[in-house]
C-alpha cells in the first residue's frame, strides 16, 4: 500500500467516525425529545412543536412555559346540546369537566377540549362569563 | 393562557396574570369537578353540555392509572394544601380544616371524582360517612350526592353544602405551582 492510498483510507475512517457521532448524537436528541413529549402527553396535554414566540412572550424569569405555541383565535362560540340529546357521542367512562352556576351546569368532555387550539372555552353561564380551561 | 384584550400571559393553573400588562392580577375560581359522563349526566340530569368534534380519546377512567399521582388541590393568597387521590381511595371522606373553616373532601371511587365541600350548614357543622354505598351525614343521618353537594333525603333535603373551588391536578404540577403546599 502506497502512502496515497494509506491517507485515503485514514480519511474515510475518520469521516465514517464523524458520521457515525452524529448519528448517535441525533438519536439521543430524539429520544429525549419523544420523552418530552411522552410526559407532555402524560399531563394531558398534546405535544405540540414550538412555535415562534409571539411579540408579547413571557418577560417573567420567575414563570417560563416549557413551550409558547402559536396564537390561535379565541374560542367564543361552541354548540351545547341538553343531556338528553347527547345519545351516543359520549362515553359513560369518559372524563368531563363540570362546572354549577346558581341553576345552571355544564359539562365539558376533556377529549372535546384536548390540544392547543380548545384548551380555553370562552363561555357564559347563568350570566357569568367563564373560561373552561384544561 | 393570553387574554386577546392585553396580551397579559395567564398562568391557568394559578389563574393569576404572570407578566403583561394584568400582571399579578387573580381571576375568580369557580368550582368544578372533574368526573365521567356516565356520574354527570345521573347526577345533573338537567345540565347542557358543550358539543365539540372531539380531538382525543384517552381520556377516560383508564387515565387514572396510577392514583398517587394525582391530587385535589385549593389555595388561596399563600395557603395551598392538597389530598391525594390515592388516600381518598383508601379513605373516602375526609373531615379537615382549610383556612380555619370545617371541611370535607369526599371521593366518588367509581368515577374518580373528588369533592371539597364546607361542612357548616345554617351554624351547623356537619360530619359525613358512607352507609351501604349512601353518604349520610352522622347529625341528622340525611343522605347526599357527593357530585352536587344536595342532600336528597332525610331532614335536609333540598339543602346544599357549599362548594370549595378545589381542583384535581398532577400532583407534580401542583408541587411546582405551590412549592409550599401541605399535602394531606
Amino acid at each position: 500500500m502506497n502512502s496515497k492510498t494509506g491517507n485515503i483510507a485514514v480519511r474515510w475512517t475518520l469521516l465514517s467516525l464523524i458520521a457515525l457521532g452524529i448519528a448517535l448524537i441525533l438519536t439521543g436528541l430524539a429520544y429525549l425529545w419523544q420523552n418530552e413529549d411522552a410526559d407532555l402527553a402524560a399531563q394531558g396535554q398534546t405535544p405540540w412543536y414550538v412555535a415562534e414566540p409571539a411579540s408579547h412572550a413571557p418577560q417573567s424569569s420567575a414563570f417560563r412555559p416549557i413551550k409558547v405555541v402559536k396564537e390561535f383565535e379565541p374560542i367564543t362560540e361552541f354548540p351545547t346540546v341538553s343531556v338528553g340529546d347527547v345519545g351516543e357521542r359520549l362515553n359513560p367512562s369518559e372524563l368531563v369537566l363540570g362546572v354549577t352556576i346558581g341553576k345552571k351546569s355544564r359539562a365539558y368532555p376533556i377529549n372535546m377540549l384536548t390540544g392547543p387550539s380548545r384548551e380555553i372555552l370562552n363561555d357564559t353561564l347563568d350570566g357569568h362569563a367563564i373560561a373552561a380551561t384544561w | 393562557m393570553y387574554d386577546k384584550e392585553t396580551g397579559s400571559l395567564w398562568s391557568h393553573i394559578l389563574g393569576e396574570a404572570m407578566s403583561g400588562k394584568l400582571k399579578g392580577t387573580e381571576l375568580k375560581q369557580v368550582p368544578s369537578v372533574m368526573t365521567t359522563w356516565g356520574q354527570w349526566k345521573e347526577s345533573h340530569p338537567d345540565s347542557s353540555v358543550a358539543m365539540l368534534d372531539p380531538t382525543a380519546k384517552r381520556f377516560t377512567t383508564k387515565y387514572f392509572r396510577s392514583l398517587d399521582h394525582f391530587v385535589l388541590g385549593i389555595a388561596e393568597g399563600s395557603d395551598a394544601a392538597a389530598w391525594s387521590l390515592a388516600k381518598l381511595d383508601k379513605n373516602p371522606v375526609m373531615h379537615d380544616t382549610w383556612q380555619e373553616s370545617p371541611i370535607v373532601v369526599l371521593y366518588d371511587k367509581d368515577s374518580f371524582s373528588p369533592r371539597m365541600y364546607g361542612r357548616m350548614l345554617d351554624d351547623k357543622q356537619l360530619n359525613f360517612r358512607f352507609v351501604d354505598g349512601r353518604l349520610e351525614d352522622t347529625q341528622t343521618r340525611s343522605t347526599w350526592n357527593l357530585l352536587t353537594g344536595r342532600a336528597t333525603g332525610g331532614p335536609l333535603k333540598g339543602k346544599h353544602l357549599v362548594a370549595m373551588p378545589a381542583i384535581m391536578s398532577f400532583k407534580r404540577a401542583w408541587q411546582a405551582f405551590h412549592e409550599d403546599s401541605e399535602y394531606r
